[in-house]
């Protein structure tokens, strides 16, 4: 959830990262107590029909039964892989972009330039044009995922390297550090809390993206992913299912994030780079 | 371990020790909103093997800004530098320098971690070996106990004893020291200082160091150049060696002469500041 109000301000938080308590907030599991149990309550009293809203026991049955079968992993997987191969894609393409904006006054202007103009539009949108391009298969959802991620990261990636101390980059010359030497040992390590900053906000865009390609553009090459699973159930009339997907969603959403943090308190805090 | 300033030197052994630096005609401009800022000019010294040069200044004088220049961080608008005879370059590992901000580390390498990593780099010995030479300097330096340690949970001594190590672990062919202990309490400079004389005497590391106290230049010098601002410029260079000897032997010494050299360098710096001494 946090994702959604980080997406919606990308740049500005270049280098703050969050502190966060270890511990589960009593606040935070009585929250979810709370949503659960209002739900229940509004499914059970009003009798909704279980078509449209079904009850929260039956979503955790369809989910364990989802889970159990290998139909949840399965679709998971065909969005995580292609959602990685983008991102991985998107990322190796930043940093090169990002690294020639260091050391070239003129492809950093480029590189500000066509971030300002095509960051604000939404990836997703390409993808009819992207299947005249590459075809049917999964080149063009991972492009639409490539294009989503690649500006924000790039631009992070930019500040973070463009904020790294005339100290430290003086220390990594005295000791005879050149070219990909350099950029290894003092750049990257450097510039890693606005390198995360940059992977959250862009693994959250590539994230929807996908999933919205899902929706619209349904299996890619045969096989199905979350979004296609949640249209595939709608059809079948299986509600429930369509719940155990969108939860799943949720699930890997918060995962990820708890990775992230994890990253974060292992290093950059580690490090003391984050109090600034 | 007597230095080349010795009796003996005067009888058999005539030679002089190498020039490791020659800086001729040295001038460095900067460019301003307003145009051209001239912070040195025409800077000409020497400097010999195993020496110990003490940059002493009012601020602004120029004296960092020439130390950058030695380093290759900064461009010379007129003269040269010569390392053992050759123009030096970009900045390399045979011009090492150490600054007065405390977060010279690097932040992601443990203390150990910055020592070893500047040795196997520079050195190009293996990882084990580089550990090694790290736990060296990190006991030479009092630092044994704090070798796991990230940067960042250090006091500003310890950081600085930390940079230190690391520049002497390179073996540089000249050390550039940049106010190192500019930013440190009395108590923990004088004993930075006596540190410093401990390492040199071990490697006799050919040094410039920059400061603005005149205890720090007396104490730590072979020869002391007092510089001048407005244009940056050397006002005058006083041969310390045999003060030197003394506060070798004893950072706490207090020689009569070392009094007299404080007065005489306390009316240089008000000549330096362009003020006119008083009575």
């Amino acid at each position: 959830m946090t994702q959604l109000t980080l997406a919606k301000k990308p740049a500005s938080r270049s280098r703050t990262v969050r502190v966060r308590d270890t511990r589960l907030p009593v606040a935070q599991v009585a929250t979810v107590a709370a949503v659960v149990v209002i739900w229940w309550l509004y499914v059970e009293v009003m009798d909704v029909n279980p078509l449209l809203f079904p009850s929260p026991t039956s979503v955790a049955t369809a989910w364990w039964d989802m889970a159990s079968s290998g139909e949840l992993i399965k679709a998971a997987g065909t969005t995580l892989r292609l959602l990685g191969q983008g991102i991985a894609v998107g990322a190796v393409l930043a940093l090169v972009l990002s690294a020639l904006a260091v050391f070239h006054s003129g492809a950093r202007a480029a590189l500000r330039t066509l971030a300002a103009m095509f960051n604000p539009l939404p990836s997703v949108a390409l993808l009819p044009m992207a299947l005249l391009w590459f075809g049917v298969g999964p080149s063009p959802i991972v492009f639409v995922i490539v294009y989503a991620v690649i500006w924000v990261m790039a631009l992070n990636l930019n500040a973070g390297f463009e904020a790294v101390p005339l100290q430290l980059r003086w220390v990594g010359q005295n000791l005879g550090l050149r070219s990909w030497r350099y950029l290894v040992h003092v750049f990257l390590p450097a510039a890693l809390p606005s390198l995360l900053t940059g992977f959250r906000i862009a693994w959250g865009y590539g994230w929807r993206t996908i999933i919205a390609a899902e929706l619209v553009f349904g299996a890619i090459g045969g096989q199905g992913g979350l979004g296609w699973l949640i249209v595939v159930e709608r059809y079948n009339l299986r509600s429930d299912k369509v719940f155990a997907s969108l939860f799943t969603i949720i699930a890997i959403g918060l995962a990820v994030e708890y990775l992230l943090s994890k990253i974060e308190s292992k290093t950059v805090m580690r490090w003391g780079l984050s109090s600034n | 371990m007597l230095s080349y300033a010795s009796a003996e030197s005067g009888t058999a052994d005539k030679q002089s020790p190498p020039e490791v630096l020659k800086i001729v005609g040295c001038t460095i401009d900067f460019k301003t909103d307003k145009g051209l800022f001239r912070a040195v000019e025409d800077v000409n010294f020497s400097m010999y093997e195993g020496e110990k040069i003490m940059l002493l200044g009012p601020s602004g004088c120029g004296k960092s800004t020439l130390l950058k220049a030695i380093g290759g961080f900064l461009p010379l608008a007129e003269g040269h530098i010569e390392l053992y005879g050759k123009p030096i370059g970009r900045p390399g590992p045979d011009r090492v320098l150490v600054f007065q901000d405390h977060n010279q580390l690097l932040p992601w390498r443990t203390v150990r971690g910055n020592i070893a990593f500047a040795a196997r780099q520079v050195l190009g010995c293996s990882k084990h070996e580089a550990l090694a030479k790290a736990d060296k300097y990190l006991d030479i330096t009092g630092l044994a106990d704090f070798g796991g340690f990230f940067p960042h949970t250090l006091s500003g001594g310890m950081k600085q004893r930390a940079a230190i190590a690391r520049a002497f672990v390179v073996d540089p062919k000249v050390l550039l020291m940049d106010e190192p202990f500019g930013a440190l309490d009395a108590q923990t400079r004088q004993k930075l200082q006596l540190e410093l004389n401990r390492l040199w005497q071990r490697t006799r590391t050919s040094l410039i160091f920059v400061t603005h106290s005149i205890d720090e230049a007396v104490r730590l010098g072979h020869r002391i150049v007092v510089m001048a601002r407005d244009p940056g410029r050397i006002l005058k260079v006083i041969d310390n060696r045999t003060l030197q000897e003394e506060f070798l032997a004893d950072i706490e010494a207090e020689p009569t002469e070392a009094a007299e050299l404080r007065r005489e360098l306390r009316a240089l710096l008000h000549e330096a500041r362009g003020e006119t001494v008083g009575g």
